[in-house]
C-alpha cells in the first residue's frame, strides 16, 4: 500500500505531515467559521424579514441599513475583500494570517451570502399561516421561532447545505493570503513547485468534504419534511 | 357580543386612496351566526381583519366581550386611535377564533400538534393540553387523523382541524374569513353543519363572511351586506331576503333562485312578451306561502295565469316562494290582479324586455 502511494502521488507522501494538518486546519477554519456564521447570518436573515415592508416588526431604518450593508459585501469579491479587512482583522484578533486571521474574513464573506439565502426562504412561509397565528395571539417571538423558523427548517438546511460548500471554496481562497488549509497546501506545495499530484489530490479531498456535506444537507433536509427526524407519537 | 361602530379604513396605494370600510356600525349579538356578504372587493374581509385587529382601523370603536379593542380619543384637539396593548391584544385574541379560507395549517406539524399550537407555551399543563387537543379531535370528528399531517388530508378534513384549533382555547367568537369557498359542495356542507353544531352546543358567536349566497342561506341568521366598503343592507336573513332593495342584494337574490332563468328564456325567445300579456316576477311570504292566489285571481278577473318558473326556499325555517308567470287577458283585468296580489302581501315586479319596470 505505502509502496502504491510512493509511486502514484509520491510528493504527497513525502509532505503527507503537511498534508494533513492542512485538511484538519481547513476542517477546524469550516467549522469555526461556519458555526460563527450560521448564527450571525440566521439573526440577520430573520432580522431582514421582519423589518422589511410589510413584516411583522416593519423597521425601514434597520432594513435598508442591513440591505445596504449586505449588498456593498456582497458585491467585493472574496479575495479583495480578505485584503480590504487586514487592518480590521489584525486590530479584532491581533493577527491577519493563520487560522485565527482567516476567521474573521471568513465569516464577513459567509454572513451576507447566507442571511440572503434565509430571507429568501422565511419569505416563503405564506403570510396566511402568520396571520393565523397572530389570530390565535402568538407573540413576535412566537411568531419568528414557532411559525418562521420552524416551518423552514427543511429549506434552511437545505440553504445551509448550499452556503456550507460555498464556505468550502472560500476556506480554500483564503489560502492564498496565507491562512494555511488544502487551498494554501494546493498552491505552494502544489502549483508552486509544480507537484501535479498534490494539487490533484488536494481537489480529491475537497471533493470529498463537498460530497459529504451534500449528503447530509439533503438527507437531513428531506427527513425534516414531516419531521421524521423528531417525531413524537400521540395515542 | 360584538359592536363596531363608525369605523373606517383607508389603504393608500401608489396612485390613489382605497376606501375600504366606511362608516360601517354593526352590532352582533352572542350566539348568533352574522353573515357578511359582498363581492371580491368589498371590504369584507378588512372588516373581519378588524374585529380581532389584524387590520388596524384609521377610524372607529370595535367592542368585542365587553373589551374595548380600539376607540377613539381625543388627543391634544386630534382624535386619535387608541388601541389594546400588544399583551392585552393577544390575550383578547385567545377569545376570538378564526379560520381561513385556505386553512393556514402548519405544514411541518401533525393534526395534534396543530390543534395544540394556541395551547402551548401558556400557563396549561402538558396532560390539560393533551385532553383538549383530544376533546377537540372527538368535537370534530377526526379520531383518526391524530398523527397525520395536513398534506395527507382533505381540504374539508383541513378546515376541521382549523376550526378545532381556533376554538381551542374556548373563544366566545368565532371569524370565519370565506372558509368555504375552497371547499366543495360536499365539504361545504360538512363544514356549515358543524359550524351550526359548535353555534349550538357551546353558544359560540359566528361571523361568517362569504360571496355565496348559499352559505348565508344556509346557516345565518342575519346578515349584513356590503359593497364598496359600505354596509348597504342589514337585518335578519329573511327579510332581506324576501325583500331586497339595493342592486346588490337583488344579485345575490338571484344569484340562487331559479328565477333569473327567465332572462335565458326570454332572450332565446321561449317565452314572449306581448300587448295582451305581462309577465311579472311574484314573490310570496310565510303569510301568503299557502293560500290559492293565483286560482283566485284566474277566477276572479278572467286572466289567465301561466307559471313559467316557480320555487319555494326556505329561510331560517321559514318558507320565501316566487314565481314568474305570464298574465294574459283584458289590461285593465290584468292591472286589476296585480293590484289584487300586492293587497294580498304578494310582491308584483313587472318584467318588460328582460328588465324589471
Amino acid at each position: 500500500m505505502v509502496e502504491w502511494i510512493k509511486k502514484v502521488i509520491p510528493n504527497v507522501y513525502i509532505y503527507r505531515k503537511d498534508f494533513i494538518t492542512n485538511t484538519l486546519a481547513t476542517l477546524e477554519m469550516f467549522i469555526i467559521s461556519g458555526i460563527i456564521a450560521f448564527i450571525i447570518g440566521l439573526f440577520v436573515g430573520i432580522l431582514l424579514t421582519i423589518t422589511k415592508k410589510g413584516g411583522i416588526k416593519q423597521n425601514r431604518i434597520i432594513f435598508h441599513f442591513l440591505d445596504i450593508i449586505i449588498n456593498i459585501l456582497r458585491s467585493i469579491p472574496f479575495i479583495i475583500l480578505i485584503i480590504f479587512l487586514i487592518p480590521i482583522t489584525r486590530k479584532l484578533v491581533g493577527t491577519a494570517i493563520g487560522i485565527t486571521g482567516a476567521i474573521f474574513p471568513l465569516v464577513v464573506g459567509t454572513v451576507p451570502f447566507f442571511a440572503r439565502q434565509v430571507e429568501t426562504t422565511l419569505a416563503n412561509v405564506s403570510d396566511g399561516k402568520l396571520e393565523a397565528a397572530r389570530s390565535m395571539g402568538c407573540s413576535t417571538i412566537g411568531l419568528i421561532f414557532r411559525v418562521y423558523l420552524k416551518e423552514a427548517v427543511p429549506e434552511l438546511i437545505r440553504v445551509t447545505t448550499i452556503t456550507a460548500i460555498s464556505l468550502i471554496g472560500l476556506i480554500a481562497m483564503a489560502g492564498a493570503v496565507g491562512a494555511g488549509g488544502l487551498g494554501d497546501f494546493a498552491m505552494s506545495n502544489g502549483y508552486a513547485m509544480h507537484h501535479t499530484d498534490i494539487v490533484n489530490v488536494c481537489v480529491i479531498v475537497l471533493l470529498i468534504i463537498v460530497c459529504i456535506i451534500q449528503a447530509i444537507g439533503s438527507l437531513l433536509s428531506k427527513k425534516t419534511v414531516n419531521r421524521e427526524l423528531f417525531r413524537k407519537k400521540v395515542l | 357580543m360584538i359592536k363596531i361602530s363608525n369605523l373606517n379604513k383607508t389603504y393608500h396605494l401608489k396612485d390613489k386612496d382605497v376606501k375600504a370600510i366606511q362608516d360601517v356600525n354593526l352590532s352582533i349579538k352572542e350566539g348568533e351566526i352574522f353573515g357578511i356578504i359582498g363581492y371580491s372587493g368589498a371590504g369584507k374581509s378588512s372588516l373581519i381583519r378588524c374585529i380581532n385587529l389584524l387590520e388596524k382601523p384609521d377610524y372607529g370603536e370595535i367592542i368585542v366581550d365587553d373589551v374595548k379593542l380600539c376607540q377613539m380619543t381625543n388627543i391634544k384637539g386630534q382624535d386619535k386611535l387608541v388601541t389594546l396593548s400588544e399583551k392585552e391584544l393577544r390575550k383578547t385574541r385567545k377569545n376570538i377564533g378564526m379560520i381561513f379560507q385556505h386553512f393556514n395549517l402548519l405544514e411541518r406539524l401533525t393534526v395534534f400538534e396543530n390543534i395544540a399550537f394556541p395551547l402551548r407555551h401558556t400557563k396549561m399543563r402538558k396532560n390539560d393540553i393533551n385532553k383538549r387537543v383530544h376533546e377537540l379531535i372527538d368535537l370534530v370528528g377526526l379520531n383518526d387523523k391524530i398523527n397525520v399531517y395536513p398534506k395527507q388530508l382533505s381540504g374539508g378534513q383541513k378546515q376541521r382541524v382549523a376550526i378545532a384549533r381556533a376554538i381551542a382555547s374556548h373563544p366566545k367568537v368565532l371569524l370565519s374569513d370565506e372558509a368555504t369557498s375552497a371547499l366543495d359542495p360536499d365539504a361545504t356542507e360538512s363544514i356549515l353543519n358543524l359550524l351550526k353544531d359548535l353555534n349550538k352546543k357551546l353558544g359560540l358567536t359566528i361571523v361568517m363572511i362569504t360571496h355565496e349566497m348559499s352559505v348565508i342561506k344556509s346557516i345565518c341568521a342575519k346578515v349584513a351586506v356590503m359593497e364598496e366598503g359600505k354596509i348597504v343592507e342589514s337585518g335578519d336573513v329573511y327579510s332581506i331576503f324576501s325583500n331586497p332593495q339595493s342592486d346588490v342584494t337583488k344579485k345575490f337574490v338571484a344569484s340562487t333562485s331559479v328565477l333569473h332563468h327567465v332572462d335565458d328564456l326570454l332572450y332565446h325567445s321561449i317565452i314572449q312578451e306581448d300587448k295582451n300579456g305581462k309577465l311579472v316576477k311574484l314573490i310570496y311570504q310565510k303569510t301568503t306561502v299557502k293560500d290559492a292566489i293565483i286560482s283566485e285571481v284566474s277566477r276572479k278577473y278572467n286572466v289567465n295565469v301561466s307559471i313559467i318558473l316557480a320555487t319555494i326556499e326556505i329561510l331560517e325555517d321559514a318558507p320565501l316562494g316566487g314565481i314568474i308567470a305570464l298574465l294574459q287577458g283584458n289590461i285593465r283585468n290584468i292591472n286589476q290582479a296585480i293590484l289584487f296580489f300586492q293587497n294580498n302581501d304578494v310582491k308584483v315586479e313587472v318584467i318588460n324586455h328582460g328588465r324589471v319596470d
